[in-house]
């Protein structure tokens, strides 16, 4: 190999570098891959996932042990990253996974639930019809119930019959937590 | 090879470092309690919810944490793994993750960046001191030394493989490059001892291990095939960060060379880090005292660095 195409090879390689950045970049960004909850207060899941440094904090911290830190069945980038699963615990709202929080990737928020109403927005909860006893003659409510914002985000009409309001809902799971029906005939769909 | 000896700074060494171990496992039991504190208040509860050995254990905390006047703040006031662990209140961050997220973060994370002010003047002090004082691998790594010595006695040879010294570089450039693309977790597969601290949290708060024990054992056994202290001096991003900070240090051993017999390398064989401490410039050592402690004459000695001595200014 001669020493110009040695040079021009090396060239093209630094010229290839940030059209590697950019490519890569988009494909991170992208933030339809969200695929469960994350702690309240949690920046986009593109910035998230850049923030967060998995120091496990807001996972010991948590009173309600509803903070599970993911390991690879969750994908390679959410390594180590705060998850919560509603069905088997979900969030009571008390942000102190916010207070901890080393590097801001959970951004702070004061522990009262007038202010969790504005900032906080883990996810959105929906019914399934075809599940919920209520659509099927069987009296049951138990969302109703569970839910810390009851005829704000969940309205009850003739039966006990559910409708979710997606503008108030804080997505914080304990409606998914709560419901009897197996499989869940409320789940909540990450936002 | 002549034997190390030992002398009560060496004890006081090894003492550290399982004092910084149990530290690091008792942030994590401790935060256990606060929560069961706040769900049960009660050791019998407890014991009926996770075991009975959790009931005792909690009793034991329960009886050294109603000394303080609340409980529950005393006993989350520490917190948070290796990367980000906060004592009393003051949170303290990982130099080398300090440089990877203020890279990485979106929004400039001030907290995490104020803590890492604590362990960078350590280092402008002492330099590598976090090596051999407070990494609790340091303490893993003598273990194996430990193993090792034991294969040698009954006949299982030894590899005492080599790594070049640039490969800690390369791993620095890599990981910075890495964890922009794929996140922080990319670090705690290289990093040991966050590996660790990780896995202690794991076992503790979710009672299960997490990946990051398969790299942790993978280390352990690459280390009996490595020459001694060859996995810290050659692959650590860690340690060539600090020895950069290293160089500007405050403190540092100096030997008194002009009175050293001449053929005198008692220092040398001792070093865990391929000094001479006679003849070099010390910025990688990382105090590990091997030196002093063997020294026949007693010349090494911890003084201010020529650097900053009256002599460099003239």
């Amino acid at each position: 190999m001669n020493r110009r195409r040695l040079l021009a090879g090396i060239i093209a390689f630094l010229a290839y570098i940030p059209v590697l950045f950019i490519g890569l970049k988009k494909n991170t960004t992208s933030s339809n891959r969200k695929r469960f909850l994350r702690p309240p207060g949690a920046l986009k899941e593109d910035d998230f996932l850049q923030q967060c440094i998995g120091c496990f904090k807001c996972a010991t911290a948590c009173p309600n042990d509803c903070i599970n830190m993911a390991s690879f069945e969750y994908g390679f980038e959410n390594v180590h990253t705060p998850v919560i699963n509603a069905r088997a615990k979900g969030c009571t709202l008390c942000m102190i996974c916010t207070e901890v929080c080393p590097t801001g990737a959970l951004t702070e928020i004061t522990r009262d639930l007038e202010v969790a109403k504005k900032e906080v927005k883990m996810g959105t909860a929906y019914v399934d019809k075809d599940l919920c006893f209520s659509f099927h003659g069987r009296t049951c409510g138990v969302c109703y119930r569970a839910c810390p914002l009851p005829g704000e985000a969940i309205k009850v009409g003739l039966y006990e019959q559910p409708t979710v309001n997606p503008d108030k809902c804080v997505g914080c799971g304990l409606c998914e937590q709560a419901c009897i029906h197996m499989p869940q005939a409320i789940r909540i769909k990450p936002a | 090879m002549k034997k190390i000896k030992k002398s009560k700074i060496q004890y006081f060494r090894y003492f550290t470092l399982i004092a910084v171990i149990a530290f690091f496992c008792l942030i994590p039991i401790s935060n256990w309690y606060a929560n069961n504190k706040i769900a049960f208040n009660n050791p019998r509860l407890v014991g009926l919810a996770d075991g009975a050995l959790a009931g005792y254990v909690y009793y034991a905390l329960d009886l050294f944490y109603s000394l303080f006047d609340d409980p529950v703040t005393a006993a989350t006031s520490s917190s948070g793994s290796m990367w980000a662990f906060s004592i009393l209140g003051v949170q303290f961050s990982d130099p080398l993750g300090l440089i990877s997220e203020v890279i990485n973060s979106v929004k400039f994370p001030i907290k995490y960046f104020l803590g890492g002010i604590g362990p960078v003047i350590l280092a402008f002090t002492l330099g590598r001191v976090f090596c051999s004082w407070l990494c609790p691998m340091a303490f893993f790594f003598t273990l194996t030394e430990k193993i090792k010595e034991v294969f040698k006695k009954i006949g299982i040879p030894i590899l005492e493989l080599k790594i070049p010294r640039e490969t800690r570089i390369f791993i620095f450039w890599f990981g910075l490059i890495i964890s922009y693309f794929m996140g922080m977790w990319v670090w705690h597969f290289i990093l040991p001892y966050i590996t660790f601290s990780h896995e202690v949290f794991s076992i503790i708060v979710f009672n299960t291990f997490t990946v990051g024990i398969y790299y942790f054992v993978a280390i352990i056994v690459l280390d009996i095939g490595l020459i001694s202290g060859e996995f810290c001096n050659s692959v650590c991003p860690t340690g060539w960060l600090l020895a950069q900070f290293g160089r500007f240090s405050l403190f540092k051993l100096k030997a008194d060379s002009a009175n050293c017999p001449s053929r005198c390398k008692v220092c040398y064989t001792v070093c865990p880090v391929d000094l001479f401490p006679k003849e070099d410039i010390l910025f990688s050592c990382h105090l590990c005292y091997k030196c002093v402690d063997n020294c026949p004459k007693q010349h090494i000695k911890l003084d201010i660095n020529s650097l900053y001595t009256k002599k460099a200014f003239k």
